[in-house]
């Protein structure tokens, strides 16, 4: 028992590794939220009059909206008027090559161990980087170019590819979805923007890196994956941000449209700022992701590690409309000290033979509380579809919580739905018997860990796998003396 | 090699363990039987440093060093190995990528250059073959699924990784059928060296014809009561224990008049 | 969305308790609690959908009717009819019988006193030790709880003495008379002493020509230290007949509960809760439900088991079969707090939809507070095994029966623990009866 304790101790008083600010001239909108920020930061980003006009559909959504009840933790009031909605780096962001962007900004992406420059060991994985508010650089744009595939900030979208964004945007998260994704269409104010050509494989990851650096600032991206029939790409996000006594906002969007035939795999390490120990600040990371398979046999595939944020909240959800189309959803979520963690899937089996699968891992340590809260739903006309779900948690100490809300529904008798849950501690025995080989108990904690997050694990990138791996021993490390 | 002097130890306030000695020497194998709660997985698991056991008298030395000033794993470093009688499973930790992590630290500890992944790779190879253990299960999640018989030899493979000076083998032959049992002998036979000792934990004698002790012990209510050569194994497999309860318990009631 | 606090029957409600004589022979406290009951109800209504636990029961098509609160005349042929149509062949037991929530001893054969205590719940509701029961922490925020709270009159109470093992289940009846649309609620009180021992059988019938009953009956349980007490609710009620139950069992150290719930096609409503308060260590608790949903029925069953004590285990099987139009709704909320270490809580909900126009709504829920514990869940939704079948039949089981088998075997997990033959009989006859027409249409 006192093992576990010492072990809790030390696992709470592990520190964020990237908790830095970097100096850089920032330009920051006001803080506050009204008709004119909007007006603002479409102004500022010179957008065409029918994206103000959507923006202020989404402002006036936002103001009829309340914040959802459904959690079972206390929820810390939002004052969205204390917010700025906007922050960009002032040097001009446009960079013909690497060499001209802000030194500083450049250190930056290297502790974040972001690979930026093109020779990095990373090589093949093409970046987008979202630094608060604006989209900084993409690498990798000629080749890309060369096969037809659009990879580049939504707002560079907006001026490009107008009737692409016209057609799509908000089209599988609408702006009256939520509060945040209302308020997000209303302030957005970067992203990426993806659009596969018909049976192209996209022949490397692409990936984009978001970072909160500015203070009282909010995150407010949005993105828009398009893979259009037969075709297939697989994006990576990856999100820090500095360690700041006040919560901050992140309210992303992210919608992905898979045409018949296609493929999209979308895997998110989510590190965000969890505040420290007694749960002073941190990141509210409340992001709606929702993906549809529009068409025959399309695939979308969501794959997230969460160990970041004071309050995470969030569904990646899949609306399987055509037929044959599939669904998976994977994650670990880790929570430490104080944070929440309240995620899952909403999966929506509209059409035949659609089948979906889904992987939840959750791991509470300190006074951490891990939820899964997900939806399974067969419509009247999902002949044969089947799902099943499998949602573990993992509790190391005696403070922490474990949750599950699994909502089932079925409206089709040939349709299967399985949904399995468990919750267990880490063994002493599987300690001690690590132990006796020679493995100290914090790897040992690590090993177990990582052997019970694998089948998700497995589902990244290879290199980002072994990243994952390395953030989740980190968030478990000092865990044993 | 090792040195066991007047080990008393307790469990949850009860004393288990009333004073062991014991000396093995390098080379050395020793048997320790006795009957069912007589000590004998406790004095296991005191000597592998499970920590809800609490030692309130003797020492423990190996080779000069005090063991039970040591953590578990750095006992598993200085080259005390446990066969568990009951090998957990670890759902999800490749047995391959535990051991390598196991006799990393165990390498680094004895201050030996790390072994390449072509290297370790070689040694797996020939470790499976000298304890007949299969490829398959190597590669497999840490005992997850294994049958007893595949735990058990999966303790055996371990145990010829990562080269201990003491192995303790906690009822490795429980549960095995002859063939197994017969692999199992096979292979430690095999890893005996001069260089190494072995302490067999065992109910039954049939695993002394495999693997033929220098000593045989038997253990009672926490002491040795009997020491001598494997022909003591013998002579308890035919009289069974009750005529040593009786004598050990008529020399109690002796000692209290 | 209709509003619940304007339709006929919400004002027919308020006014009834507004305009009803105050304070009349009861003691203070269960007046003031009727009160403050009758305020939550006057100021939120009846549940809407918008509440997460009526999320897929909505109240609102069962709660047009105006509802009589005095009951009508009787008539005695009737009522003996019924009796022996309820009676469980073969059942050596008890017989408590109730009519419009009244004991009617004289229909009853019952134990000596010393035995079992049954008496009126009016005749303890003004006692001192009753004070206990009268306020029921979980329920505090249920609205249909509390106007039951606000209107309850009738119902027994029912005292198993300290170490008596009863000798013979005891049966209750409950009739009910509806010569106009009838609103009941009735309350009763079970109270099962140290280290005693029960077995209680409910089930209601309906009396009068076919008009419509809403029924909002709440029973409150305590089990105490070491007792033991098997619960068996059969719920085969006629069509015009909504059911709202709220049963709160309090189990004390030691003590096992178990609860077997019937849900037979009929009644176009049943909303059953079952909630467990585990009151202390080492208690047992098994939670066992079978519901046949067929017609247009309206099916939702909601349990919930807190766990605030180490070494508890509750072990919970629901199981599912629906045809026709049926719609289930099958809720399981484990609580498990932070000083119930050692709890082993398990839970399985399983649904067989056996009809293209059924549908099934699950939320298995687990909220874990402590870490040594061992906790799962599990759901699923389905078929038939078209292997199953397809083996069965090539054995030369005609279709129809191999479906009855597989049905039989789908359920065998809850049918097998029941231990009384008598009562596991004739539960699986009402089944196999109610089943017999929808099954030869299924496909």
């Amino acid at each position: 028992m006192e093992k576990d304790d010492l072990m809790l101790e030390q696992l709470a008083n592990r520190e964020y590794e990237f908790g830095f600010v970097t100096a850089i001239d920032m330009d920051i909108s006001e803080i506050g939220l009204n008709e004119d920020t909007v007006r603002f930061i479409s102004a500022k980003k010179n957008e065409p009059q029918w994206l103000l006009d959507w923006r202020m559909k989404g402002f006036k959504a936002f103001q009829k909206q309340e914040m959802p009840q459904w959690q079972n933790f206390k929820m810390p009031e939002i004052d969205f008027q204390s917010i700025s909605y906007y922050a960009a780096p002032k040097q001009q962001a446009k960079y013909a090559s690497l060499d001209e962007v802000d030194p500083e900004l450049l250190r930056t992406f290297e502790k974040l161990g972001i690979p930026m420059s093109e020779q990095k060991h990373l090589a093949g994985v093409a970046v987008d980087v979202v630094f608060d508010s604006v989209s900084v650089t993409t690498t990798y744009k000629k080749h890309l170019n060369e096969l037809g595939i659009i990879f580049c900030s939504i707002s560079d979208a907006v001026k490009e590819h107008p009737e692409l964004i016209q057609k799509y945007l908000g089209s599988v998260v609408p702006h009256t979805d939520n509060v945040f994704a209302s308020l997000n269409t209303a302030v957005f104010s970067d992203g990426s923007f993806v659009y596969i050509p018909k049976g192209v494989r996209c022949p490397m990851e692409l990936s984009t890196y978001f970072r909160i650096n500015a203070e009282n600032t909010g995150q407010f991206e949005r993105t828009l994956i398009i893979a259009d029939e037969d075709s297939y790409v697989s994006y990576l996000e990856g999100c820090t941000a500095p360690m700041r006594d006040e919560n901050q906002l992140h309210a992303a969007v992210v919608e992905l449209i898979a045409m018949k035939g296609a493929e999209i795999k979308y895997s998110t390490v989510q590190n965000w700022y969890p505040g420290d120990k007694e749960g002073k600040g941190g990141i509210f990371n409340f992001v709606t992701k929702r993906g549809a398979c529009r068409g025959e046999r399309a695939k979308i595939s969501w794959t997230q590690v969460e160990t970041g944020s004071a309050i995470t909240w969030k569904y990646p959800s899949i609306l399987l409309q055509g037929d044959y189309s599939s669904g998976e959803f994977y994650s670990v979520a880790v929570t430490n000290n104080m944070q929440i963690a309240d995620t899952g899937t909403k999966i929506y089996h509209l059409g035949a033979h659609t089948k979906s699968r889904i992987i939840s891992k959750g791991i509470s340590a300190g006074k951490g509380q891990n939820s899964y809260r997900g939806l399974v739903q067969m419509g009247p006309k999902a002949a044969y579809a089947r799902n099943f779900t499998q949602c573990d948690s993992l509790l190391i100490g005696d403070l922490c919580g474990a949750h599950t809300f699994p909502y089932i529904e079925s409206k089709n008798n040939t349709a299967t739905i399985e949904h399995e849950a468990t919750t267990s501690k880490i063994g002493e025995d599987q300690v001690f018997y690590l132990n006796q080989r020679g493995i100290d108990a914090e790897q040992a904690i690590a090993l177990i860990v990582n052997g019970y997050a694998k089948d998700v694990l497995n589902q990244l990138p290879m290199e980002f796998a072994v990243e994952a791996q390395k953030l989740l021993s980190l968030t478990l490390e000092g865990s044993v003396g | 090699m090792l040195s066991i002097k007047n080990l008393h130890a307790n469990i949850e306030g009860k004393e288990i363990l009333k004073g062991i000695n014991l000396e093995v020497k390098a080379g050395e194998v020793h048997a320790i039987m006795g009957p069912n709660g007589s000590g004998k997985s406790s004095l296991a698991s005191v000597l592998a440093g499970r920590e809800n056991y609490e030692i309130t008298e003797g020492e423990v030395w190996l080779d000069g060093k005090n063991l039970l000033d040591m953590k578990p794993e750095v006992r598993a470093r200085e080259g005390v190995f446990l066969a568990f009688q009951y090998p957990v499973e670890i759902p999800g930790v490749s047995n391959i990528n535990f051991l390598r992590t196991a006799l990393s630290e165990i390498r680094i500890h004895r201050n030996l250059p790390p072994l390449s992944a072509k290297e370790f790779l070689k040694m797996t190879k020939e470790k499976q073959a000298l304890v007949e253990f299969e490829a398959k299960l190597a590669n497999r999640s840490l005992n997850q699924g294994f049958s007893g018989g595949e735990k058990k030899r999966n303790e055996v493979f371990q145990l010829a990784m990562l080269e201990p000076k003491l192995s303790i083998l906690d009822e490795t032959d429980s549960g095995l059928d002859i063939d197994a049992l017969r692999i199992v002998s096979n292979g430690i036979n095999k890893l005996r060296s001069a260089d190494n000792a072995f302490v067999l934990i065992t109910h039954y004698q049939r695993l002394l014809e495999y693997i033929v002790p220098d000593f045989v012990h038997v253990l009672y209510n926490g002491q040795i009561v009997r020491s001598g050569t494997k022909e003591l194994a013998l002579e308890l497999e035919e009289k069974g224990y009750d005529w040593l309860k009786e004598e050990f318990h008529g020399n109690e009631s002796i000692n209290k008049i | 969305m209709v509003n619940q606090l304007t339709t006929p029957f919400y004002n027919q409600l308020i006014a009834e308790f507004e305009n009803a004589p105050k304070g009349e022979n009861t003691n203070g406290d269960l007046s003031k609690s009727r009160e403050n009951a009758f305020e939550l109800f006057k100021a939120k209504g009846f549940p809407t959908s918008k509440d997460e636990d009526w999320k897929f029961t909505n109240l609102t098509p069962f709660l047009t009717d105006t509802f009589s609160l005095t009951t009508g005349d009787t008539n005695q042929q009737e009522v003996k009819e019924a009796i022996t149509a309820a009676t469980i062949p073969g059942l050596d037991a008890w017989l408590l019988v109730l009519l419009n929530g009244q004991i009617q001893f004289d229909l009853s054969v019952l134990p000596e006193a010393d035995q079992l205590t049954v008496l009126p719940l009016e005749s303890v509701i003004n006692t001192e030790s009753y004070k206990n029961y009268i306020t029921c922490k979980e329920a505090e925020s249920n609205r249909m709880y509390a106007l039951n709270t606000a209107f309850f009159t009738d119902g027994y109470f029912l005292e198993v003495p300290k170490n008596v093992v009863l000798d013979k289940p005891v049966q209750i009846i409950h009739l009910y008379t509806a010569t106009e649309n009838m609103l009941f609620q009735p309350r009763h009180l079970i109270v099962v002493n140290e280290s005693a021992k029960a077995e209680l059988i409910d089930s209601a019938v309906t009396l009068g020509n076919a008009q419509r009953v809403l029924m909002n009956s709440v029973t409150q349980v305590t089990v105490k230290e070491n007792a033991n007490l098997i619960q068996y609710v059969i719920q085969d009620n006629a069509a015009e007949d909504r059911l709202i139950n709220y049963n709160h069992i309090t189990q004390e150290r030691n003590s096992r509960y178990d609860n077997f719930m019937f849900n037979l096609p009929g009644a176009e409503l049943i909303r059953n809760n079952l909630e467990v308060v585990l009151n202390g260590s080492a208690t047992e608790t098994h939670l066992l439900g079978l519901y046949l949903v067929a017609g247009h029925q309206l099916t939702d069953n909601h349990t919930a088991i807190h766990h605030r004590f180490p070494h508890c285990d509750s072990n919970e099987i629901y199981k599912g079969v629906l045809l026709d139009k049926g719609k289930a709704v099958f809720n399981g909320k484990v609580f498990v707090e932070r000083p119930a270490q050692k709890t082993n809580a398990f839970q399985q909900n399983n649904n067989l939809l056996l009809s293209d126009k059924a549908q099934v709504f699950a939320k298995p829920q687990l909220e874990i507070f402590a870490d040594d514990v061992k906790c799962s869940h599990g759901c699923t939704v389905g078929q038939f095994d078209p292997e199953s079948l397809f083996y069965l039949r090539s054995r030369g089981i005609s279709e129809e029966s191999s479906r009855k088998l597989l049905v039989e075997a789908f359920m065998f997990d809850v049918t097998q623990k029941i231990e009384n033959e008598a009562i596991k009989d004739f539960v699986q006859s009402l089944i196999y009866k109610r089943m017999e027409n929808s099954l030869a249409t299924i496909i």
